[in-house]
């Protein structure tokens, strides 16, 4: 897998991220934030090499 | 008293859960078994000789009956064994080694040497999810102060199940058991500007409760956003828990776990620990874990009201899993057509043991539990300590008793009325008289967390 490959499925991952976390099931809530949090902080981390 | 909010009004997989029927349970129980009997049978020399010799060839489960008919237990000396031949984990892992990113040791206070469990990234997830799944259920919510008084870190599940609860439920956690002093934590909820939640051992729970009132802290007062207690891991009588609901001005509840369960298998879910006069129950997690409650001698089912071995199989574990497991814990059975709605079977709160810990005493079974509930229903006695030992080939039993801090101003009247009240009530739940004296609350300053309250010494007494 490319490296672009990655950071596009990590984007598409976030997107539906963000979808979860709107859950009204408040047991649910937090463990999809805490998904939702990873996958943010391993797009964050990969930004670095783009600059 | 706060009334909790209902936690299945607030999450549509309880809802989905707690609707489920008995046969719909049981259905999705068969289907992990038989996903786990197939990669274990694959995966593992260990299950996969126990599986050839119950006759279940190919790891193939046809049904849960048969499940439980075929499938030989397993305990604690077992697990032992197979750690010692081929360590670290032996060969019940199930799971490539290189998947294991996360480890769960027993505490080794059997003095039979200490189990291993290796947990994989899903089952860290699962070891978090089974620790917040009753604390949901108790009222921790996101955004919630939550003070967790069990040592955090280290090599336990008990160490890291309530961060990983506390943080995928959005709460913060404040996890001062094991690196304060009691009354540094005491100092430190007084400056948070509010604590909404508090885990700790029953015990623990004793001893902080005991501290405030010793300083002339009110908690009800100190701490009006409490809305949530939650403990584990000793027995108490009714009268203690209904005093530190009054105390904290919040309800109490009850978890059972282990590290055999990667977490929590039971709570009282927001029902609190009694119901009226009576012990409350703990429901059964039963779609994550299958719970035999057997009879230890003939590994029959036990009827509903009797005390059995919780045996015990993880449906959700992908490392290190148990199967038909002996926890050596014992439970008094409530099945779950008399336990209110949902079709999960219950064990009774508050009187959890194990097997290995009854004391056979002038030819009665005697818990520690027992004792525990005898002398915690006086609440003005803040620890105690037993002791069993012969003297001229008679079995003696002294059970050595502390007044609590707060109870200090008692006169040498009403000590003397408590001791003998406390004599009685031992008598009356366990049959055997007992020898009942008073000592400073000091000689128990070690009881922190998991309280040792007895020692066997009789066999000291035959030596010639």
């Amino acid at each position: 897998m490319s490296s672009e490959e990655e950071d596009r499925l990590l984007a598409e991952m976030r997107a539906l991220a963000d979808r979860l976390v709107e859950t009204e099931d408040a047991l649910m809530a937090g463990q999809y934030a805490h998904l939702h949090a990873r996958i943010a902080a391993l797009i964050v981390l990969r930004e670095g090499a783009k600059t | 008293m706060t009334a909790l909010a209902d936690p299945f009004a607030a999450s549509s997989l309880l809802r989905r859960l707690q609707g489920m029927d008995r046969a719909a349970l049981e259905a999705h129980q068969l289907k992990r078994v038989q996903a786990l009997c197939a990669r274990l049978y694959a995966k593992s020399d260990y299950y996969r000789e126990r599986m050839e010799a119950g006759g279940l060839a190919g790891g193939a489960v046809d049904s849960l009956d048969r499940y439980i008919k075929a499938m030989p237990t397993s305990d604690k000396k077992a697990f032992l064994a197979d750690q010692q031949s081929r360590p670290p984990f032996g060969s019940r892992l199930g799971v490539d080694r290189d998947e294991v990113v996360h480890i769960s040791m027993t505490s080794g206070t059997s003095g039979q040497g200490q189990e291993i469990y290796g947990r994989t990234q899903r089952d860290v997830h699962m070891l978090g999810y089974l620790h917040a799944l009753p604390w949901f259920m108790a009222g921790l919510r996101k955004g919630d102060t939550a003070i967790n008084c069990v040592p955090a870190g280290g090599m336990t599940t008990g160490g890291w199940g309530p961060g990983e609860a506390i943080r995928i439920l959005g709460a913060t956690p404040f996890h001062v058991g094991g690196n304060l002093s009691t009354d540094a934590k005491i100092d430190l909820m007084l400056k948070l500007g509010g604590v909404h939640f508090l885990y700790a051992s029953t015990n623990y729970l004793h001893t902080l409760t005991e501290a405030l009132l010793a300083r002339g802290i009110v908690p009800r007062e100190a701490f009006p956003d409490m809305h949530g207690l939650f403990i584990a891991a000793e027995g108490y009588p009714v009268e203690w828990a209904k005093k530190i609901e009054e105390h904290w001005g919040c309800r109490l509840q009850e978890g059972y776990g282990s590290t055999q369960l990667n977490g929590f298998g039971a709570s009282t879910g927001d029902a609190g620990v009694y119901r009226g006069s009576d012990r409350g129950i703990m429901r059964l997690f039963e779609w994550e874990h299958m719970v035999e409650i057997l009879d230890p001698q003939t590994l029959a089912p036990v009827e509903p009201g009797e005390v059995g071995e919780m045996v015990v199989t993880n449906l959700s574990v992908e490392g290190s899993p148990v199967v038909r497991f002996r926890t050596g814990d014992a439970a008094r059975f409530v099945p779950w057509r008399e336990a209110g709605g949902a079709p999960w079977n219950a064990i009774e709160c508050g009187t959890i043991g194990r097997f290995d810990d009854m004391m056979k005493i002038r030819g009665n079974n005697v818990w520690p539990a027992m004792v525990d509930a005898a002398v915690f229903a006086h609440g003005e006695i803040g620890e105690y300590a037993g002791r069993i030992y012969t003297e001229e080939g008679k079995t003696e039993i002294e059970v050595r008793i502390a007044v609590a801090e707060h109870q200090a101003g008692l006169c040498a009247e009403d000590r003397a009325a408590l001791l003998k009240s406390v004599r009685a009530a031992i008598k009356q739940r366990t049959n055997v008289w007992m020898d009942v004296r008073e000592v400073p609350r000091a000689e128990f300053s070690e009881f922190a967390y998991k309280a040792r309250r007895w020692k066997d010494e009789r066999q000291q007494g035959y030596q010639l």
